[in-house]
């Protein structure tokens, strides 16, 4: 309350004169609503002068106010003694007091009733300019809006985003999430807001979520990592999540997040490792993850100095079933024997499929050497028993090559290596068995990469040559034939006989090309020295099996004879006894062509193999060759003694001719002449000699006296 | 409750003063919003101001929003009419015709003041007319806090009786629901009581 000193009059005249310049406009009206007091802000803001003012009704000042807002709280201070406020925000349209268009000021204007000395009820308006107030609050709004616009646009942003998202505050309190976010965590968004991730997930998870948050956190960096949730219908899927730092002016003020849902990448993931590590087909370890499981195989065999065994299992002939039944029996067989290999070996043993029929065993707890022998015969017999494959029953044999840890190797590639040379030897030596590797094998390897790289220019660079070893007539003494033999003249080497690089020729596919070469340099060295006026003779040539499986061998045979003009019946083919025996219907076939053009054949190596009677008669053939390993030990062992008379025997029998290789003495001689044989060959004659020394050797005739005595006498 | 200070009939007819002074108010808010606004007082009761506080606290919430004007006459009395605070926001936003995010403004406080300040005065101006008499009312003011600090709870006597008033603010289909306590000071209690049985028996 303001108190004026001085006599009534001077503070009356003080009192007005303070309203008077007071920077607010300030009206008094009496009870008949004519205006008392009217101000200089008043005047200025209005443009009506004080002496215009003073005494005339306020409504005839400000026709428009008639019945509004201002007129009706007029009337209630006047009539009841109420005081109004005409707020700016509620009477902004038609202003309270209407200054004139050039002066549309925001008002805010108060009412308040009071009683003069005559007791009647007055009013004093009081009228501000709030314009600058406005203006300031319309700033505000404006930014208000635009930061309300920004938030409406960052959740349709979010809400936009395929994957779970959300934002949370520095203490993980979620500021926002999206509605995939709703949808795998069952949670409606207003419920989550507010609350941290222990209030909504499982505690492993939440934990986990809190501890990556503290990361990005303290980091004030990104995070990526995958990891593995629980959506609300109980499913844990695999997501890829990334957690950002948000920060404004240097101020870290929370966190982003998004999870992808990576399930199916993950299984794609896995399968990709499976497909990495195993072999589709057999489902085993492949040989990179094989390579991974030895390696660790080994270290823990150095540790606790223990043996691993490592069994190289072959197929014997898979690819004939592969070639003739199609893949997918071979596919079904391999499944077939991945199976008896489990069989076979225990839970610890690791079985790995390496190449199309090729697989490993490790053997790991090795005590006695005869825990691998006994595996090596459980494998042969478990995987040769007959299969049942798309209705037919097939019949497969393994190759096993053993290599031992850590005797023949330290590492798993030498291990590896050697026992598949061990299985290699398994194979020369006809199959179905099993062979420990020792290091000649190994040396043997070595040559044996060097001898097919040379091989493969041996021809053109004439290092082949055929030598020639004859056949004796044991009643007449007379050559009648010669064993055309294949040599190499190794430019590094020297000569290499051919036992060592037939088996090259076979597996390289040079016995295609080489072969022929043989056939045709044999046939035509044999007209060759009829046209030089020798006498006639067969030229012996060794077939290989692989040779007699080429689809156009007969008529690769018909047309060498047709451009050496050699007569056919002077050719004489030898087959080894094993490659007759093996497939005999097959071979009977080709065999049975092969006379038609009217070649002789041979049955070379026989007494090795087993061969049926049977089957023997029913081939074309036209002689038989006792091998030499009977006719070494002729007059030392009674064994070999009677198998010998008795193959000559069986051939007698059957109408063929036979034949005694490797004859070197005369006891030997005089045994077999005396059993009844048919011809001979070997070093008592002759050793093999080239073209041009046979050539003198058959012009000569039988050089050694000691055969002509033993014959003739 | 101490309901025994005012009898039924005077209950009825003070509750019938307040809604002749709504329908006034409720006009006044209709023609600034532009649409219809209903304003009802379907109750009225009597309270200590603790017990007040209590109920306040229960049905408006922690914070709230307040315009208070003292009327000092033959009886002293506070009126204070009270929203929630997300009410207070919805009402002056509904009445302003706009929207947007954030606390209320200066400008909206102001325009809260006078919506409080129409509703008050409705009150008043249909009491003084019906009981007579001459009073001194105080501008509004207005304030945000809890329903203790509102009613000065530690200031004043907790025991002292408060007249609270339900009010229902049906604006654009939405209802909003407000009150307005009425504190009698000291021994106004009496004099008004007083009032309104002179009041009643003018008629009777």
């Amino acid at each position: 309350m303001v108190q004026l000193l001085g006599p009534p009059e001077l503070q009356i005249s003080l009192a007005v004169n303070i309203l008077r310049i007071l920077p607010v406009g300030l009206i008094v009206i009496d009870s008949k609503q004519s205006v008392m007091v009217w101000n200089e802000w008043m005047e200025t803001a209005s443009g009506i002068k004080e002496e215009d003012a003073l005494g005339e009704p306020f409504a005839s000042l400000f026709p428009h106010i008639q019945y509004g807002r201002l007129h009706l709280a007029i009337l209630n201070a006047i009539e009841t003694g109420c005081p109004s406020i005409l707020s700016n925000a509620l009477n902004n349209g038609p202003l309270p007091l209407f200054f004139g268009t050039k002066n549309l000021m925001q008002q805010s204007i108060h009412i308040v009733p009071f009683l003069n000395s005559s007791n009647e009820r007055c009013a004093l308006i009081q009228v501000m300019d709030v314009s600058s107030a406005r203006k300031r609050e319309e700033t505000i709004r404006k930014q208000a809006r635009i930061l309300d616009e920004a938030y409406k646009q960052q959740n349709a942003l979010l809400h936009s985003i395929p994957d779970i998202a959300w934002l949370k505050d520095v203490e993980g309190r979620y500021l926002a999430v999206n509605d995939k976010f709703c949808t795998i965590f069952g949670v409606k968004s207003a419920e989550v807001l507010g609350k941290t991730d222990q209030d909504i997930h499982p505690l492993p998870m939440a934990e986990h979520s809190q501890q990556t948050d503290r990361i990005v956190i303290e980091t004030r960096a990104e995070k990526r990592y995958d990891e593995s949730i629980i959506t609300a219908e109980g499913k844990t899927i695999w997501v890829e999540t990334v957690k950002v730092p948000i920060i404004n002016e240097s101020e870290m003020i929370g966190i982003a997040g998004v999870s992808r849902d990576i399930t199916e990448r993950k299984a794609t993931e896995e399968r990709i490792h499976f497909l990495a590590h195993y072999d589709a087909l057999t489902e085993l370890p492949n040989r990179f993850m094989l390579f991974e499981r030895l390696d660790n195989l080994f270290a823990r065999a150095r540790r606790d100095g223990t043996q691993v065994a490592v069994f190289f299992v072959d197929l014997d002939r898979f690819k004939l079933i592969n070639d003739t039944l199609g893949h997918p029996a071979g596919d079904v067989l391999l499944q077939l024997v991945a199976e008896r290999l489990k069989e076979c070996s225990r839970e610890v043993d690791i079985i790995a499929r390496v190449g199309g029929d090729e697989f490993v065993i490790a053997l790991t707890g090795i005590r006695e050497a005869c825990h691998i022998t006994s595996l090596a015969k459980k494998v042969l017999k478990t995987i040769g028993r007959p299969y049942m494959v798309h209705g037919h029953t097939l019949h497969v044999t393994p190759s096993l090559g053993v290599s031992i840890y850590p005797e023949d190797g330290e590492d798993t590639a030498t291990l590896i290596k050697n026992a598949d040379r061990a299985m290699y030897q398994v194979k020369k030596l006809g199959r179905n068995s099993y062979e420990f590797f020792n290091k000649e094998m190994d040396a043997l390897a070595v040559d044996q990469l060097s001898l097919e790289n040379g091989l493969r220019f041996a021809l053109e660079r004439k290092e082949l040559e055929l030598v020639y070893q004859s056949q004796i007539d044991l009643k007449t003494g007379a050559i009648v034939g010669a064993e055309a033999q294949l040599r190499w003249n190794h430019p590094e080497l020297g000569l290499i006989m051919p036992n060592r690089f037939i088996g090259i020729l076979e597996e390289s596919g040079l016995i295609g090309p080489i072969g022929e070469w043989i056939i045709y340099t044999a046939c035509e060295q044999n007209c060759k020295w009829q046209s030089e006026g020798l006498p006639p003779i067969t030229i012996a040539v060794n077939l290989s099996a692989v040779q007699l499986q080429q689809k156009h061998f007969v008529d690769m045979l018909s047309q060498q004879l047709k451009k050496t003009g050699l007569r056919a019946d002077q050719l004489d083919l030898e087959i080894t006894e094993s490659v007759i025996m093996h497939n005999a219907e097959s071979t009977i076939n080709i065999l049975q062509r092969l006379k038609d053009i009217g070649v002789r054949l041979s049955v070379d190596d026989f007494g090795t193999g087993y061969s049926s009677l049977s089957y023997l008669k029913r081939f074309p053939i036209d002689s038989l060759k006792i091998d030499r390993s009977f006719v070494r030990d002729l007059t030392s062992d009674t064994n070999d003694a009677a198998i010998t008379s008795t193959i000559i025997a069986i051939a007698k029998q059957l109408n063929l001719t036979v034949i005694a290789e490797g004859v070197e003495t005369i006891d030997q001689l005089n045994f077999l002449h005396s059993n009844d044989c048919d011809q001979i060959q070997g070093f008592y004659f002759s050793k093999p000699l080239s073209a041009d020394d046979f050539a003198i050797h058959l012009k000569s005739g039988i050089q050694r006296v000691p055969i002509e005595s033993a014959v003739l006498q | 409750m101490n309901n025994t200070v005012l009898t039924e009939m005077q209950k009825d007819a003070l509750t019938e003063i307040f809604n002749i002074g709504m329908g006034r108010a409720a006009h006044s808010l209709s023609q600034m919003a532009n649409d219809e606004i209903t304003l009802t007082v379907p109750s009225l009761a009597l309270a200590s101001r603790k017990e007040a506080c209590i109920v306040l606290s229960k049905t408006a919430g922690g914070r709230v929003c307040s315009v208070t004007q003292q009327l000092k006459g033959d009886f002293t009395a506070d009126a204070i009419l009270i929203f929630p605070e997300a009410s207070s926001l919805s009402i002056v936003r509904l009445m302003v015709g706009d929207s947007y995010p954030g606390n209320l403004t200066e400008m909206e406080e102001e325009a809260l003041t006078e919506i409080g300040n129409i509703i008050l005065n409705a009150c008043f101006g249909t009491l003084i007319n019906m009981l007579g008499g001459e009073y001194h009312i105080s501008l509004p003011t207005s304030k945000l806090g809890s329903c203790d600090d509102i009613l000065e709870l530690e200031n004043k006597g907790a025991d002292e009786i408060v007249m609270l008033l339900y009010i229902d603010f049906v604006l654009k289909h939405r209802t909003i629901y407000g009150h307005v306590a009425i504190l009698l000071e000291g021994d106004s209690m009496p004099n008004f009581v007083k009032k309104i049985q002179e009041f009643l028996g003018t008629y009777n």
